[in-house]
């Protein structure tokens, strides 16, 4: 009966869904961190949102621990199985730079309670630009994973590369903003607004990677 | 009459080794793309297979005896027990050494040695005939496999994943006809060979199921996991062209190996792509065995016909 029921099962299109769960948390976790880079460092929100995104992150994980078992242990094809696996490691490395990314301004947030004279350069529209293409590119990720059609999936792939060479030109802008103002600011400010430049970028190259991959899985499965 | 008893007994045992060893050898080459794509499981690729072969030589297996009838005109049980013990020595030495050989060729060689060797040999026309069919079936599979694929990789699907569990039903689909095709074909052959009567098709029913499931564990495996790491469409289209091919075979009244079929379908697959990916080394290896061992066995049976 079981192997029956397996016979109507398409392994794949359940992994995709699964995956998608996890889309979901990265722009809920992304969603957080818009939250959390417009609150002010003395915010105690900012702690609390802090930790919603680590409940996010031990969720992904949990999804992301089921998926891996269902890729190996289901209906799927075993020419797809490497590829479901990198998809379901590179949509979880993107929860888990979420996580880094709130840490680090929850971390920031400590360090100028503790007296770290604050040069307040204007950085939110650099970040909200980024955060917002990460949302853009959370949301035609899941678009991709419900999608039946090649057609529109190829040309989701291609949107969302083209977020992605936006999110690496707002990323030199900022760097050049960024060694611009290097003189005002101190080596701790320098470096926490470098490392959060190279973690959005690298958020929306795990969002074009996944793209990547679900193309190659989808075309592994048909041709 | 004791020496009467003895060689029924015997063709009856070598019937049995004989259809129980192809059972179990071929069951990978029939289910094991359904398997190795896990559609289904191991046990239940095993039951779609011994139930193809079950159904394969009750219906259509009895049209092999021809094969026979021409090829060893006498039908004396003791060339019968001699092809038989040929085709099975023949086999067991290939898989020992790794080299894959087909049953039915090893047999059609091993009938054609010994009526040859008597002096009974008459079907010139017939050995033509077959020997046109297992150059021109390769050569067709070949075609037929890269044309399919060729057509189905053209095809843009408005949904893919209904595609795509098309394909998984009809894997199962192939597996059920390709074991049913070798049943009507090769292990139609067999029994023929030992005398197709209501005694040998039980025993080859018997065998079958023996095979399938206490032979072909590690083959299954084997194949499944490494040679069958192929993508849905191909698999369809291998087993697609070896099911044709095969039962074509089969209501023509010629044997044909289901592996020759499979083997160069599988070659056809692979030149279908831009990007070629297919080693012709292995396939010409295989190629060559197809012409070695209907010789070795027709060889053989002219040395055992003699003595």
């Amino acid at each position: 009966m079981k192997s029956i029921k397996g016979i109507l099962v398409v392994g794949e299109k359940n992994i995709f869904g699964e995956l998608s769960q996890i889309v979901d948390i990265a722009a809920e976790a992304n969603a957080l961190l818009e939250k959390m880079f417009k609150m002010a460092p003395t915010d105690s929100k900012l702690t609390e949102a802090q930790r919603a995104v680590q409940t996010l992150h031990r969720k992904a994980s949990e999804v992301g621990f089921k998926v891996s078992e269902d890729i190996t242990g289901g209906a799927v094809s075993p020419n797809v199985i490497d590829s479901l696996l990198a998809c379901a490691a590179t949509i979880g490395d993107v929860v888990h730079t979420c996580l880094h990314i709130s840490r680090e301004l929850d971390r920031m947030a400590i360090a100028y309670s503790a007296g770290l004279e604050m040069h307040h350069a204007d950085w939110d529209p650099v970040f909200d630009r980024m955060l917002e293409l990460i949302e853009k590119s959370l949301a035609k990720l899941k678009q991709a994973l419900l999608s039946s059609d090649m057609a529109e999936i190829l040309s989701l792939h291609k949107e969302i590369q083209a977020l992605e060479d936006r999110g690496d030109d707002i990323k030199d802008q900022g760097f050049d903003r960024l060694y611009g103002i290097a003189p005002q600011l101190n080596y701790l400010e320098f470096f926490h607004y470098q490392k959060m430049l190279h973690n959005c970028e690298d958020i929306l190259n795990g969002c074009a990677d996944f793209a990547s991959l679900i193309v190659s899985v989808v075309t592994s499965i048909l041709k | 009459m004791t020496l009467m008893i003895w060689l029924s007994t015997a063709v009856v045992i070598l019937t049995f080794a004989a259809v129980m060893l192809v059972a179990g050898n071929n069951l990978s080459a029939c289910v094991g793309p359904a398997v190795g794509s896990r559609i289904i499981t191991k046990r239940f690729g095993m039951l779609i297979g011994a139930a193809g072969f079950s159904l394969g030589l009750i219906v259509q297996g009895a049209g092999m005896t021809r094969t026979v009838n021409l090829l060893l005109p006498s039908g004396v049980l003791q060339f019968r027990a001699e092809a038989l013990l040929v085709a099975i020595l023949i086999f067991v030495i290939a898989d020992l050494i790794r080299a894959p050989v087909s049953v039915s060729m090893s047999l059609v060689g091993g009938l054609a040695g010994l009526s040859v060797a008597q002096g009974a040999f008459r079907s010139g026309v017939y050995v033509a005939e077959v020997a046109f069919m297992w150059v021109a079936a390769p050569l067709i599979a070949i075609a037929f496999s890269f044309y399919l694929l060729r057509i189905i990789n053209r095809s843009k699907p408005k949904n893919f994943w209904r595609r795509l569990q098309i394909y998984k039903i009809l894997l199962i689909a192939l597996a059920l006809s390709t074991s049913y095709v070798l049943g009507a074909n090769t292990i139609g052959l067999i029994v023929a060979t030992g005398g197709f009567d209501l005694t040998t098709i039980a025993v080859a029913v018997a065998a079958i199921f023996v095979g399938t499931f206490y032979l072909s564990a590690g083959e299954i495996r084997r194949v499944s996991e490494e040679l069958f790491l192929m993508r849905y469409p191909n698999a369809m289209a291998t087993l697609l062209t070896s099911t044709v091919l095969v039962e074509a075979a089969t209501l023509l009244k010629i044997p044909l190996s289901n592996t020759q079929a499979l083997a160069s379908a599988v070659f056809g697959a692979g030149l279908s792509y831009k990007s070629k990916f297919v080693s012709a080394k292995p396939f010409l290896l295989t190629a060559s065995t197809w012409v070695i061992a209907p010789l070795l066995s027709f060889a053989i049976g002219l040395i055992l016909g003699s003595i």
